[in-house]
């Protein structure tokens, strides 16, 4: 303590100056002489140090499973989870086995959605099952339902969300047409493989094509739809992604023929392992033993490998139910929202169909239109709920609104009702019925059915509207030729006929089919008796009938709405003096009678089978096709309708359909009535691909909202 | 007569009776009006699928001829052949043409006589064992018929396993407390049962113990119903069709009978099947499941003329001298009533079981549809739909079969039931 007190002293009379100095003002800055701006004055350091950044390396993409949040460099060395892409690239070039991939795949595609109404399943419930599931012999929507989800076309039928149909690449990416318009030549993907792991090529393609042919759908006759275009000398193998089919004449038509199922490509190594070949036997010189099945047997149920859509069949038992689970290989990209699809092919009861939808063990079921008021309501004070009563009547249709917890849809469909009418009767023994003297000699040598006056006064006396709204419900759209409203050129036709018994009755008398029979003879025994009694002076004419024989109206018993049509055309017909004779026949009868040509007026449907107006105005008008059996020949509208055909530029055959529309009115060979309409109704869980009325769904595309703790999550 | 004798006997009648069925069913189908080759094509008969080349008897010379869909179907059916000829090939009999023979495309497209092309001299037919080909179905109609006949046969059995014990367990009581409440109630749910229409019981059934708004939720806790509202299965369950798939000595393929078949399942089969189902209790409870709603149907609706006619015997037995003596005896009423009574009060009923099966078979055909089960009766329905020709007639004569076997079976009871007969 003294020292100090004595070293204090001492330093105050050593400084001799009683203020004390100022002390320095210390320097701020970086004071670590390993930043890159040290200061080496600075006294003080303010953390303003930098630094030359230091190089971590690592993986920088966040996708990646080794994800280095800290590194500065990416060193390559960032790995990635399996994907599509890669387990594919990798199954081609070899590193992994089928087997590998398949498992990779499933682990990458599946749908993991969980909840309380299985998100990943849909089960649906239908009244007829597939009749085979080989494409190239398939002829019927329950059996192309499946074929369009267990194997691929070049082209394929979608909806483009507006209600129309598009047709849109599929195993091709392109073609060119040549000059002529006869020859395609196709580009395919590279990147597709059957379910068995073959790889798809040109030759698959080629000789799915040659087997529609040769094969020739002994049940179905389906292949009529490319036997009509190409022969199988006309393919062409180019390499494993081209080839080329020379046509045997023009076709505008062609590529939508072949987005039918009956395009369908199969595996060419798969068939011919399995074909069953037998040969003639050369130890009998009279008999001819040789059959070929090109793998019909081995086909029949699509086995493992057939295909290369996006589902595999797992199950078919025949008349009870087909499980579809996916080809985890299938090339499209994205992932599987539904990992199995079941079909319930054989509720025919709709009362069951309803209660299992309504009770949700199905998702979706053929629901009658009676039962739709359940599901669905117009809503008519517009106020966006559902009001008692709203559901009373559903007609205002495209205005349709949806009960909570379903969805319901307005569409409509490429179906035509019509009434054939036949030129050429035939009476109970098939023996054509001639009571019209067409030229003039004297002599009978057709029947009135082939005058055009006739039958556009036929077609003047069917009572259209009621038909449509009454009749059906309001399930028919308007329409007026061969073409249904939202096909190609459609805009060639405008409504012509209408029901106007008076115009109709004035097309007869100006023909000169003036009331001269007597009715009851015709009626009862079939007898042309002329009825103006010159021996009485009371006028009989007045209700005396104007064609010599009945006209026979057919419908078929179970169709309620062909029953009545036919009871009110006959109604109709019967105040402008023709006679006529209704009768609902079984279906086979039905059938029978339309074949042998034993009716006048027959009441019937059509559904196309690919997307283009030749579908429609060849089966109904051309002489060379005349499916409805009518007898129909106008060779100037069989000249239209085949330039049409073969005609490629849009201006040209909306032009030409147009005047054959203009001819066709003035010798009607049909009624068209209308066009299906309808509602779909489905539970709100189900997120529908946008629909097409051709085609059938494809359930890759669908998607199944998962029900957790009573509501659903995520939305369509 | 030996008891073995006697089944002899029986069986060996039953040869002519089918023959006489085959005809009496082929004549009967070619009277019905309809065509098969135009069902099978539709509204798209009239296309063309094919052309050929036909010998013209008049220019003497092959000219090419179109063949539309229902040409082709008519060729490839054998519908020009006579009714005679028709009956023969489908038979698999041996026979000259009487007229014309029909063509045949062969494979150079030419139309040719059908027996050129060896199916006349070569042909196979019912006493070969090939019924034909079913032209809906698309495959060989004894196919058809062994795939379906096990369903239509096992819901009928099983109805019948309800009804009977309940009809006749009913009846008894009936009888027994004859004129008293429960017998008139009895007789009025007999008469109920009985006279509702089979297809309206099915549908109250779904609704009352197969929907969310029945009574089982309510009851039971459980979640839509206590049984499923339609199919044989769930959808996850697929019985094993090929070789090897079930216990080594049972039938390859399974036999069709489902209660059954789910007990011998391969174990290894099951474990691959990869669906929800991997115990054998699993798949026969699924089975059974889905079997009850359409048994109890059935049967409910059989039991209440069964339980008319127990009552009826009973009542009638209960009145004889030897029930009579037998209560002098001091028997106790129930030794009276089950062990005289019964026995010859069931002798009746016994005589109504061969009926029954007929009587479910037959009912079958609704309660297949409503509940979508595909069996015997539906096939058939649909095959006259549609024209099937050789579906209905291989449905008939094996329908016929069972019944004439069920009837046999019955006699055969009557020696163990009724004292009386003895077949030795």
């Amino acid at each position: 303590m003294c020292t100090m007190m004595i070293a204090s002293v001492m330093a105050g009379c050593l400084g001799g100056d009683d203020d004390p100095e100022p002390e320095p003002e210390p320097v701020m800055g970086c004071m670590d002489a390993t930043a890159n701006n040290y200061d080496s004055t600075a006294t003080e350091d303010d953390g303003s140090c930098t630094y030359d950044p230091v190089e971590v390396l690592g993986c920088m993409d966040s996708a990646a499973t080794n994800y280095n949040a800290d590194a500065t460099t990416d060193d390559g060395s960032c790995t990635y989870p399996p994907t599509h892409a890669s387990v594919m690239a990798g199954y081609a070039d070899g590193t992994h086995t089928y087997a590998e991939a398949w498992a990779a795949l499933m682990d990458i595609r599946e749908c993991k959605e969980t909840g309380t109404n299985n998100p990943c399943e849909i089960v649906s419930m239908g009244y007829g099952d597939a009749a085979t599931l080989d494409p190239h012999d398939a002829y019927d929507s329950a059996s192309g339902d499946v074929i369009e989800n267990v194997y691929d076309t070049l082209y394929r039928y979608e909806g483009d969300g507006n209600g129309n149909a598009i047709i849109v690449p599929r195993l091709a990416t392109s073609h060119e047409v040549s000059a002529d318009m006869l020859t395609y030549t196709f580009t395919l993907r590279d990147d597709v493989y059957f379910s068995n792991g073959d790889h798809m090529t040109a030759e698959d393609v080629v000789y799915s094509w040659e087997r529609v042919n040769e094969y020739a759908s002994p049940e179905s006759h389906v292949s009529w739809i490319t036997e009509q275009n190409f022969e199988t000398s006309g393919l062409t193998l180019i390499d494993d992604t081209h080839f080329s089919v020379t046509l045997m004449q023009p076709y505008a038509g062609f590529v939508s023929t072949i987005a039918y199922t009956v395009g369908a490509v199969v595996n060419k190594d798969m068939c011919e392992a399995n074909r069953v070949v037998v040969a003639d036997d050369p130890a009998t010189t009279d008999v001819d033993e040789t059959s070929d099945d090109w793998c019909h047997g081995w086909m029949d149920e699509a086995p493992l490998g057939a295909g290369t859509g996006a589902y595999i069949l797992d199950t078919w038992s025949r008349e009870d139910k087909i499980i579809m689970t996916p080809n985890w290989m299938h090339w499209d990209s994205g992932n599987y929202n539904i990992n199995k699809f079941t079909e319930f092919t054989n509720v025919d009861e709709s009362q069951t169909r309803l209660l299992a939808f309504q009770d949700g063990e199905a998702d979706f079921g053929a629901l009658n239109f009676e039962d739709l008021p359940n599901f669905c309501y117009i809503d008519d004070n517009g106020n966006g709920m559902f009001d008692a009563g709203e559901d009373a009547a559903l007609d205002d249709k495209p205005n349709i609104a949806s009960k909570d917890g379903y969805i319901c849809t307005y569409r409509e469909s490429f179906t035509i009702t019509l009434a054939a009418l036949n030129l050429d009767p035939n009476d109970a023994t098939e023996t054509p019925i001639l009571n019209y003297d067409s030229d003039g000699d004297g002599t009978d040598d057709a029947n009135v059915m082939s005058v055009p006056a006739v039958r556009t006064a036929i077609a003047y006396a069917f009572d259209y509207d009621t038909a449509r709204r009454v009749t059906y419900d309001n399930n028919l759209a308007p329409v007026y030729g061969p073409i249904p409203n939202g096909f190609l050129y459609d805009e060639s036709q405008y409504e012509v006929f209408t029901y106007d018994l008076t115009h109709a009755e004035q097309l007869l008398e100006d023909a000169g089919f003036v009331r001269q029979y007597d009715c009851a003879e015709l009626a009862n025994n079939n007898t042309v008796m002329v009825t103006d009694d010159p021996a009485t002076t009371e006028d009989e004419t007045a209700s005396a009938c104007r064609l010599p024989s009945i006209l026979r109206i057919m419908a078929n018993e179970g169709n309620d709405y062909r029953i009545a049509m036919a009871a009110q055309i006959e109604q109709a017909l019967g105040s402008i003096g023709v006679a006529t004779d209704g009768d609902a026949k079984p279906w086979a009868e039905y059938l029978d009678m339309y074949y042998t040509g034993t009716f006048e007026i027959r009441f019937s449907g059509w559904a196309p089978d690919y997307l283009d107006p030749d579908n429609y105005w060849s089966p109904f008008a051309a002489s060379s096709e005349d499916v409805y059996g009518t007898g129909y020949h106008n060779a100037a509208l069989d000249a239209l309708l085949q330039d049409a055909k073969v005609s490629t530029d849009d201006t040209v055959r909306l032009d030409l359909y147009s005047q054959a529309f203009d001819l066709w009115v003035e010798d009607p060979n049909m009624i068209i009535v209308g066009q299906g309409n309808g509602i779909g109704a489905k539970h709100n869980d189900i997120c529908s691909a946008p629909w097409a009325a051709i085609g059938s769904a494809h359930w890759f595309d669908y998607d199944k909202l998962p029900m957790v703790d009573g509501a659903l999550v995520g939305s369509c | 007569m030996k008891l073995h004798e006697f089944i002899a006997r029986r069986v060996i009648l039953l040869i002519p009776v089918m023959i006489g069925v085959s005809i009496l069913t082929y004549s009967l189908l070619s009277l019905v009006p309809g065509d098969a080759a135009a069902s099978a094509c539709g509204d798209k008969c009239g296309v063309v699928v094919d052309t050929a080349l036909e010998w013209n008897t008049t220019s003497e010379q092959w000219e090419e001829v179109s063949i539309s869909a229902y040409e082709s179907n008519v060729m490839r059916m054998g519908l020009d052949e006579n009714l005679l000829e028709g009956y023969m090939v489908y038979v698999g009999i041996d026979g000259p043409y009487v007229g014309a023979e029909p063509l045949r495309l062969n494979s150079s497209g030419y139309l040719v006589p059908k027996t050129s092309l060896g199916e006349h001299t070569e042909r196979n037919g019912l006493i070969d064992g090939y019924w034909g080909d079913s032209s809906l179905y698309h495959r060989p109609v004894a196919e058809v018929v062994k795939d379906f006949a096990p369903v239509t046969l096992e819901m009928s059995l099983l109805a019948l396993l309800i009804a009977y014990p309940l009809g006749i367990f009913l009846g008894i009581l009936s009888a027994v407390w004859q004129d008293q409440i429960f017998d008139q109630l009895s007789r009025l749910m007999a008469i109920a049962f009985v006279s509702l229409p089979i297809f309206w019981l099915a549908i109250l059934f779904q609704k009352l113990f197969a929907t969310k708004i029945g009574i089982c939720d309510d009851l039971f806790g459980t979640s839509g119903g206590c049984f499923p509202i339609f199919g044989r299965h769930d959808p996850s369950v697929a019985f094993p069709t090929g070789d090897d798939q079930y216990v080594s000595w049972y039938p390859a393929g399974g036999t069709g009978f489902h209660l059954i078949d789910s007990w011998f399942v391969n174990d290894e089969t099951l474990s691959l099947m990869g669906s929800d189902f991997d115990t054998r209790w699993e798949l026969f409870k699924d089975t059974l499941l889905h079997l009850m709603l359409p048994c109890m149907t059935l049967g409910i609706a059989s039991a209440g003329g069964l339980l008319r006619y127990m009552r009826a015997s009973l009542l009638e037995v209960l009145r004889e001298d030897y029930v009579r003596t037998a209560r002098a005896k001091g028997l106790s009423g129930y030794r009276v009533i089950v062990v005289h009574a019964c026995r010859n009060a069931l002798v009746p009923i016994v005589t109504l079981l061969g009926f029954s099966i007929g009587g479910a078979i037959g009912g079958a055909v609704l309660t297949e549809s409503i509940f979508a089960f595909t069996g015997m009766g539906r096939i058939a329905v649909e095959a006259i739909q549609y024209d099937d020709q050789v579906v209905v007639m291989g449905v008939t004569l094996i329908t016929s079969v069972i019944f004439l076997m069920s009837n046999l079976i019955v006699d055969i009871s009557y020696a163990i039931v009724d004292p009386r007969v003895r077949l030795e």
